[in-house]
């Protein structure tokens, strides 16, 4: 079972929300992944001594500290290392395997640059939304915050529009 | 040194299973936008529905309080879910599936993808006090549920959502003849 590639959507996705559940009676946490990349850049602010790391945000709101979400990051960043050494899934990829070639061409530069982009927009995002996919979309709908709708509803909208734009007529 | 252990063990398994559903291709979250694999979908919806039943069985249990929650202010949660969808299609991954992209050997989810993250944080950052702050007076947080706003028992919602992926799971899985679609099927 686990030197399987793919593992069902439903059984991954039920098995993550026993996990949501557990996390939130035993610790009263949500799962949640943004917030992790504000500490980062906090704390890369602090190292490099940018004036920025004096601001209200990265002085008082998140600090400079390793913090839970960074040893979760660690976490994350080892349990897909095992699950795709398990399945033989894992690879040193500078390009994606599927479909981006195809749309966008061979340049290796093109996809860096658009993930750069993609990534600044998707933090920034997340910043104003207050969580990310797992934050709010799972985390805060689990509970039924509205904020977990609104956000799920908001995120799906762009992201079709948007690839319909990038992908035009291969849409 | 427990909460080192708890972190770096949730951290694991929210890893090993987002990799195991595939969501650590790029494929995967813009073919859900194009409409064409719908595992970010069901992925996303089966984990909030057994997280959902979960939690308010064991809230009415008494064996759990509703005491985190993600705050709601309409005009930041929708704009930042569209800024945030936006960025999602062109890179095709989010924050989780950066980390665990970059784990199954995703170099430009570990590079591009990491330097743009920490960099996207520091905009937040940057314009909390001018941007951030302001959006927030438009519509100020609160901690809300669809309960205590509507005044309506939970399980209605609960009911409402369970019916709502009853017919995900029936146009995805049983009307189709395969079950899925010819993306989902090349997978495997």
């Amino acid at each position: 079972m686990f030197r399987e590639k793919r593992w069902s959507p439903w059984v991954a996705g039920s098995l993550l929300g026993v996990l949501a559940v557990a996390n939130y009676a035993l610790a009263n946490r949500i799962l949640s992944v943004s917030g992790g990349f504000e500490d980062l850049a906090s704390l890369l602010a602090t190292t490099l001594h940018l004036p920025l790391a004096d601001s209200i945000f990265f002085s008082l709101v998140v600090p400079p500290q390793i913090s839970f979400h960074l040893i979760q990051f660690a976490g994350m960043f080892l349990g897909a290392l095992v699950a795709s050494l398990l399945s033989g899934d894992f690879k040193l990829r500078l390009l994606p395997d599927k479909e981006w070639v195809d749309n966008f061409g061979p340049s290796r530069a093109k996809r860096w640059v658009l993930v750069f982009m993609g990534s600044v927009i998707i933090q920034f995002g997340a910043g104003i939304a207050g969580g990310c996919t797992s934050g709010l979309g799972i985390s805060g709908t689990m509970l039924l915050a509205p904020s977990g709708l609104l956000f799920i509803v908001a995120c799906f909208a762009a992201g079709i529009l948007v690839t319909r734009l990038l992908y035009g007529r291969r849409y | 040194m427990q909460v080192v252990l708890s972190a770096l063990a949730l951290g694991l398994v929210f890893g090993f299973l987002l990799q195991k559903a595939g969501l650590t291709h790029y494929d995967k979250v813009v073919n859900q936008f194009r409409f064409r694999d719908f595992t970010l979908m069901k992925f996303m919806l089966s984990a909030i529905l057994v997280a959902m039943v979960g939690i308010y069985a064991l809230k009415d249990l008494g064996l759990l309080e509703i005491a985190s929650l993600p705050e709601t202010y309409s005009v930041g949660n929708i704009v930042g879910g569209l800024i945030f969808g936006a960025g999602m299609a062109i890179a095709g991954m989010c924050p989780g599936t950066v980390l665990t992209g970059a784990g199954q050997g995703n170099l430009d989810y570990l590079v591009a993808g990491g330097l743009g993250f920490v960099t996207g944080g520091m905009l937040f950052g940057a314009t909390y006090e001018t941007l951030f702050l302001p959006l927030l007076d438009l519509a100020p947080p609160e901690a809300l549920t669809l309960e205590t706003a509507l005044r309506v028992n939970h399980w209605l919602f609960i009911a409402i959502f369970a019916l709502m992926v009853a017919v995900f799971f029936w146009l995805t899985e049983i009307k189709g003849k395969t079950g899925r679609t010819d993306a989902e099927k090349t997978d495997a």
